[in-house]
């Protein structure tokens, strides 16, 4: 158990080392410099390089970079923000509390909201309840989040006029609404049907039929014995769900026009503004595999009779 | 079964020689006979998986569904006269099933004259010779050329049915004031002018107009020839993309499985570091590198495999890239895990024994009998692929314009969208129901090739 929970930290560490060395050497591997404008002469060039400690060999500026990394720094913006640090940027100016806020929220919707479909679905299974949520749920996974998003802002924001069309900050509980619902609907749908799938599984059980045997009610078994062990598959799903609702993020912040982290990833992005760039991928990377660590951890913990120790074919 | 009855031997009632009647000597029915069949001819894994196949009704209907989206968006081009990249002047920000202003006037027209020839339809061909005042077009071999005191931008050519020569010129202020009736028949003098040095155009003759079904964009270009063509670069990603997983992905997973040991050990653990990568972040950081870099490439290098490669644009190539760099791995491990298991198997062994060297018992061996396994992980693969592409074309990193693809359509409609919704509309569902039809057709192929994984 001790070694397997080492093992998986261990992994972990090292893609995340890989990431920062990827991108590292990717965002070198650009050509030209980021201080390079139409005014720039090759003397403020390579003054900006020194300043930015960018004249060092590439090994020496990746090394600082990783250390810098563990004490919490992420460097400088080059242009976007020019001289701010990036930490600055990312955490005091509200962008990840933002990004954060909308994904918990989205989080949260999608599992309270899914589970029970799923319940409903297996509960009906086979009547005309099942059919619509199954119909529901395969067009949502099929639907891309960008034309969900786009649907919702038509129809709840200018048809309807439920809720803002620009969500801005998330000042308000209304501006709240398009935004949830278009970033947890696939995981939503997702786990509603994982939540069926296993819950017929476990339905096949043996301890099913001896609690039918022993004469409780349909719903008391479904909730309570059944819903239990059929929760498997979906904390397992948490961990890919959490890089889902990351990227699913740069879509619905760029759809609603909330300034969080996506947005500005990907604004960092067009603007070619390396350090930026790297930064939200490395944080972005750090809280994706944090969160797949967590979750394998946790999920071995909840059911005792997954062997840690066998390998399985995953 | 009734037939079956008939032959069991009913010890209560074995009638005497006097109580057969004539009907109990009667030859067997087709259902009789077919019940006493003990054993039948072998069917094959692959037909018993077609035959599982076509009996669901759902996976059939979905693959009725990509065929035809399929059709649309390979066939369909042929038979509308517009191209995706043509901007036709004036009709910009049509609505679905609108015509622009000058084609509402040819529709008027159309029982008057055999074709037209409209500039604001078709870009080029009518040029401009001498500064605003002589024009020439070339047309069924003769090159034509008249005079005319305004600058012709957005004229019509109207040709009579009989003759086959230019008939008459309509202009913009004629189309403004709506009457074709007022249009002078023009003076033409043919073949004086020397057009060598231009690089004309043969006109061609349109018979009618057709509808913008899906409406325009802002720029004036048809909306459904987009929509065509961004199905074809979609689906294309796909399935390159997909093929590519492929390749890589059993490649590696089969020399993985069959070496074994350390070799093993190491090339998994690899993969298992590549799997946690979230790949959504590298795939965007790696589209935004390769970009210039493969640019360069493309410029420099003049064989056919680099031409046909910048047809396809820096931003499909870059999406093949990353597919080739980070996606392959779940499909290693696939392919790993049957080979581990089949390298078990008797029949290794005995390839083993006779002496029968290891590429070819990959080939021969392991190999086929994991196709199963390949075909519904690249089924699979197909829909994912197309997501992606759409999601970066969605934000703006994938295919560049005048290309387009399902997702940069819906991305060019998100900046219109309160006005135009229905630009969003026409290629975001054709987008779902492609990525919906071969989820479907992907889980009806699993549930046919191997009914175990059923769910």
């Amino acid at each position: 158990m001790f070694g397997y929970i080492l093992k998986r930290i261990g992994v972990a560490f090292l893609t995340i080392l890989l990431i920062m060395v990827i991108t590292f050497l990717l965002m070198n591997a650009i050509p030209g410099s980021p201080f390079l404008t139409e005014k720039s002469t090759p003397e403020m060039i390579a003054r900006a390089n020194a300043k930015y400690g960018l004249d060092k060999p590439l090994i020496v500026q990746l090394g600082n970079y990783i250390l810098n990394y563990l004490k919490g720094d992420l460097g400088t913006s080059l242009k976007m923000q020019e001289g701010t640090a990036v930490t600055k940027i990312i955490f005091q100016e509200g962008k990840f509390a933002l990004s954060f806020r909308l994904g918990v929220c989205a989080v949260i919707v999608a599992v309270i909201i899914g589970i029970p479909l799923g319940c409903l679905a297996a509960y009906n299974r086979g009547k005309w309840i099942d059919s619509v949520l199954r119909v529901i749920t395969t067009l949502g996974v099929a639907v891309p989040s960008f034309v969900l998003c786009a649907l919702l802002l038509i129809f709840l924001g200018v048809k309807l006029n439920w809720v803002p069309v620009i969500s801005g900050s998330l000042g308000t509980f209304k501006s709240y609404i398009a935004p949830v619902l278009g970033l947890s609907f696939y995981p939503m749908c997702y786990i509603a049907k994982l939540t069926r799938t296993s819950m017929l599984d476990a339905i096949n059980q043996d301890y099913i039929r001896t609690a039918r045997a022993k004469g409780l009610k349909t719903r008391v078994i479904i909730f309570k014995h059944a819903l239990r062990n059929s929760m498997i598959p979906v904390i397992t799903y948490l961990g890919p769900m959490t890089a889902g609702i990351v990227t699913g993020g740069f879509v619905v912040e760029q759809t609603f026009q909330i300034p969080g982290l996506g947005k500005y990833f990907i604004s960092s992005i067009l603007n070619r503004d390396y350090p930026i760039i790297m930064a939200t991928t490395v944080v972005l990377a750090t809280l994706v595999i944090l969160m797949n660590l967590v979750v394998d951890i946790a999920y071995k913990l909840v059911d005792p009779r997954i062997s840690l120790t066998k390998k399985g074919e995953n | 079964m009734k037939g079956f009855n008939l032959f069991q031997l009913n010890v209560d009632r074995i009638p005497g020689y006097d109580a057969l009647g004539p009907e109990d000597f009667a030859s067997a029915t087709a259902e009789e006979r077919e019940a006493m069949v003990e054993s039948r001819a072998s069917v094959s894994y692959w037909r018993d998986a077609a035959r599982r196949f076509k009996a669901n009704k759902v996976s059939m209907a979905a693959l009725a569904l990509f065929l035809l989206i399929f059709l649309f968006s390979y066939l369909g081009p042929l038979f509308i006269p517009y191209n995706y990249s043509d901007q036709y002047r004036g009709s910009g920000k049509l609505g679905p099933g609108e015509y622009s202003k000058a084609e509402q006037i040819i529709k008027k027209a159309e029982g008057q004259c055999d074709g037209f020839f409209a500039t604001a339809l078709i870009p080029g061909s009518l040029t401009n010779l001498s500064r605003n005042t002589t024009y020439y077009f070339k047309y069924n071999g003769t090159t034509y050329s008249f005079y005319n005191e305004s600058a012709v931008s957005n004229a019509v050519l109207l040709f009579s049915a009989s003759s086959s020569t230019p008939l008459s010129l309509i202009t913009e202020s004629d189309l403004d004031a709506g009457n074709m009736e007022k249009a002078e028949p023009l003076q033409f003098s043919t073949g004086a002018v020397d057009t060598s040095d231009l690089n004309t155009q043969e006109l061609k003759l349109i018979k009618r107009v057709f509808p913008h079904i899906f409406g325009t964009d802002s720029s004036g270009r048809d909306l459904m020839a987009r929509t065509m063509y961004g199905g074809r670069v979609s689906i294309a990603v796909g399935i390159i993309a997909a093929l590519i997983v492929l390749i890589i992905g059993s490649v590696y997973g089969s020399v993985s499985g069959l070496a074994g040991g350390r070799v093993d050990f190491v090339m998994m653990r690899i993969v298992d570091i590549i799997y946690s990568v979230p790949d959504v972040l590298i795939v965007l950081l790696l589209q935004v590198v390769l970009k210039a870099p493969l640019q360069a490439w493309l410029d420099a290098s003049a064989t056919d495999f680099a031409r046909l490669m910048s047809n396809l644009g820096v931003g499909i190539i870059s999406i093949f890239i990353t597919f080739a760099a980070l996606y392959w791995v779940g499909m290693s491990r696939i392919v790993r895990g049957q080979v581990l298991q089949l390298k078990e198997q008797e029949f290794v062994t005995a390839a083993n024994a006779l002496g029968v060297p290891g590429r070819r018992i990959v080939k021969r061996h392991l190999l086929p009998n994991c196709v199963g396994q390949l075909i519904i992980a690249t089924c699979l693969q197909i829909p994912s692929a197309i997501f992606l592409e759409s999601f970066l074309s969605f934000l703006g990193l994938g295919v560049s314009i005048p290309m387009t693809s399902l997702g940069s359509l819906c991305s060019d409609a998100l900046d219109t969208i309160t006005l135009y919704p229905y630009r969003l509309l026409f290629p975001g569902i054709i987008l779902t129901l492609l990525v919906l039809s071969l989820n479907l057709v992907g889980d009806g192929i699993r549930d046919a090739l191997d009914p175990r994984l059923k769910k």
